[in-house]
């Protein structure tokens, strides 16, 4: 029976593998409860000094099985299955953004959706050639989760709220630009990389920083990504800061009498925006403001919330985008969103059926939220600890 | 205790262009050895800190201690045999070196083929060394794996051919790397290491 996450030693580095090449890693049930327990047995073992995450293949991880939890979520007796996985997921996020030893992701190749749980929120995130990141999930009907709402609006400017939107990717060094890695690392050089932190002689978040430096490609004079230009930075601020999507939607139209690229760049994301959920929408929008302000545990717990609506069939969307474009493949054609526009879409129902309990909302009737277990000690413990090791200065006392 | 510290390069770091270049010597320097260094410390003052009687936790430091204080005494001894082109350290001189290059190889270009091969055959990372085999004084092409220091031969000449000493200039062209490290290797540095372990 094939093995779907492959732990391996080596010296001090502990490192799992993905290994489903040919679904691109995506993660079921099984993966994450083995991820989990590994992951637990490495953050207690003395001679473990760092952690690194790798995925088999032409991808790190492509996200989750959403066939298999759209068609769970369809009924009252199969709801809980849906339910628990999400509830398992999120508590693995949390574990691997609070783990006491340094840990790496090699996102050296496509890393989507819950792909990016696995790996936003690691101390050190290394992008190669091969990356493409995205958080798709606005093209389904549903909406950005895996604690991207606590990780995407801290960095810096908006290209958080641009991803969750429009679904659309960064790729290669793109990704190291707009601070969704930490380090930019050629494919080939990963193996000696894996064999340098092997010999980390103690779980130092400075000397991963130390090994790391040496390998990272220095930054060229120019940018690779158009977003990462002065003028798209300034179109990205301009259109997504705003907190309600048709202030984001009535700037890009704007910007799309703009010349030459800029113009050419509001046309495409209209476009975009035009294809997603207008529900999804609103739902992404509200999660990432709100996310800003709240720890990881306390985003999960937002996110569980919203995510539990979505299982219990508070928006049909999330199955119609599941089934038209992942089971029918097909990504040209608007799928039969129910509402078909945003402003057929209101905030305040948005909020009081996704974020809050509100009396005569969906959510007060139909809607069990699962509970998470989450150790709100262990996100401060490992703040303090990142904190103290790479603030202390270089060489001994 | 010993508090080991990264060696000054006897050069400046842009002095050994067009073969090696300035990016890659601040890199190799700065960050490379100077982690090794660091991570030398580090375990050996772990290790002092141990019980006397702790025998499972020494062992489990000397893996870093072998990698990291292996590292270092590979380092400090490349950047001596290294010279800038232009200088007379760079050249063969007639005398006790040169004779036993021919002797032993034939010529100079012979023995620099071999080194070569036998470096760039090396999977994964590691040395290459010309070493002098001290019981029967002849010169010898040895490769180490990883950051393992030479210990069976004197050493002689080392190329250090882990990917971060020439992927920035060479990507991963090997042999132009080691075709281009000789015009910066330092003869006279070799010949001073072979007189002493005579």
């Amino acid at each position: 029976m094939q093995r779907l996450v492959i732990p391996r030693s080596h010296g001090a580095a502990r490192i799992y593998e993905l290994n489903r090449p040919r679904k691109l890693n995506a993660l079921n049930e099984p993966m994450i409860h083995l991820l989990r327990s590994t992951l637990e047995a490495w953050d207690s073992e003395e001679a473990c000094n760092v952690i690194v995450g790798t995925g088999k293949g032409r991808a790190f991880c492509a996200g989750g099985d959403v066939i298999a939890l759209a068609e769970a979520s369809k009924s009252a007796e199969t709801r809980h299955k849906a339910l628990s996985f999400m509830k398992h997921e999120y508590e693995l996020n949390y574990f691997m953004g609070t783990l006491s030893k340094p840990y790496v992701v090699l996102m050296n190749g496509i890393t989507m959706g819950g792909g990016m749980g696995l790996s936003m929120h690691a101390p050190f995130r290394i992008a190669s050639e091969n990356t493409i990141i995205a958080m798709p999930e606005t093209r389904i009907g549903f909406y950005p989760d895996v604690g991207a709402n606590h990780f995407l609006p801290r960095l810096k400017g908006q290209i958080g709220t641009y991803l969750v939107l429009t679904g659309a990717d960064l790729r290669g060094r793109a990704v190291f630009e707009h601070g969704v890695a930490t380090h930019f690392i050629r494919a080939e050089r990963l193996s000696e990389l894996v064999e340098n932190l092997a010999h980390l002689s103690e779980p130092s978040f400075s000397g991963v920083e130390e090994i790391l430096a040496g390998y990272h490609e220095q930054e060229t004079d120019e940018a690779s990504s158009y977003l990462a230009t002065t003028k798209g930075r300034e179109g990205l601020e301009d259109a997504f800061s705003h907190d309600r999507l048709e202030q984001i939607v009535a700037t890009l139209r704007w910007l799309t009498t703009s010349d030459g690229k800029a113009g050419q760049w509001a046309k495409e994301t209209l476009a975009a925006l035009d294809m997603r959920s207008p529900t999804a929408l609103k739902v992404a929008l509200e999660a990432i403001r709100r996310g800003k302000q709240l720890s990881l545990a306390q985003d999960l717990v937002m996110e569980m919330r919203a995510t539990a609506s979505y299982m219990s069939g508070v928006s049909p969307d999330f199955l119609t985008g599941v089934d038209t474009v992942v089971a029918k493949k097909d990504s040209k054609t608007r799928p039969a969103w129910s509402p078909a526009s945003l402003s057929e879409v209101p905030y305040e129902r948005v909020v009081s059926d996704f974020f809050e309990g509100g009396e005569g909302s969906a959510s007060a009737s139909s809607v069990t939220v699962p509970v998470l277990a989450l150790d709100q000690e262990r996100e401060e413990r490992r703040r303090a600890l990142e904190k103290r090791q790479r603030s202390s200065s270089e060489g001994l006392e | 205790m010993a508090k080991y510290t990264l060696p000054d390069l006897p050069y400046a770091y842009d002095a050994l262009q067009p073969y090696i270049s300035k990016e890659i010597m601040t890199l190799h320097h700065k960050n490379h050895h100077q982690t090794y260094v660091t991570n030398l410390n580090a375990a050996e003052a772990n290790l002092a800190s141990l019980a006397g009687d702790d025998i499972k936790e020494k062992l489990k430091l000397q893996a870093a201690l072998r990698f990291n204080g292996g590292g270092h005494i590979n380092h400090s001894l490349f950047w001596k045999n290294l010279a800038p082109a232009q200088s007379p350290a760079a050249r063969l001189a007639a005398g006790p070196l040169k004779d036993a290059i021919n002797r032993d190889f034939g010529s100079l270009e012979a023995m620099i083929k071999e080194v070569n091969g036998a470096t760039a055959a090396l999977q994964g990372s590691g040395w290459g060394w010309l070493g002098l085999n001290t019981k029967s004084k002849k010169l010898e092409v040895v490769t180490t794996p990883n950051q393992d220091p030479l210990l069976s031969h004197a050493v002689i000449i080392g190329i250090d051919i882990w990917e971060h000493a020439y992927y920035l200039d060479y990507k991963n062209v090997k042999v132009n790397y080691l075709d281009a490290i000789w015009h910066v290797m330092n003869f006279q540095e070799a010949e001073a290491r072979y007189k002493a372990a005579l």
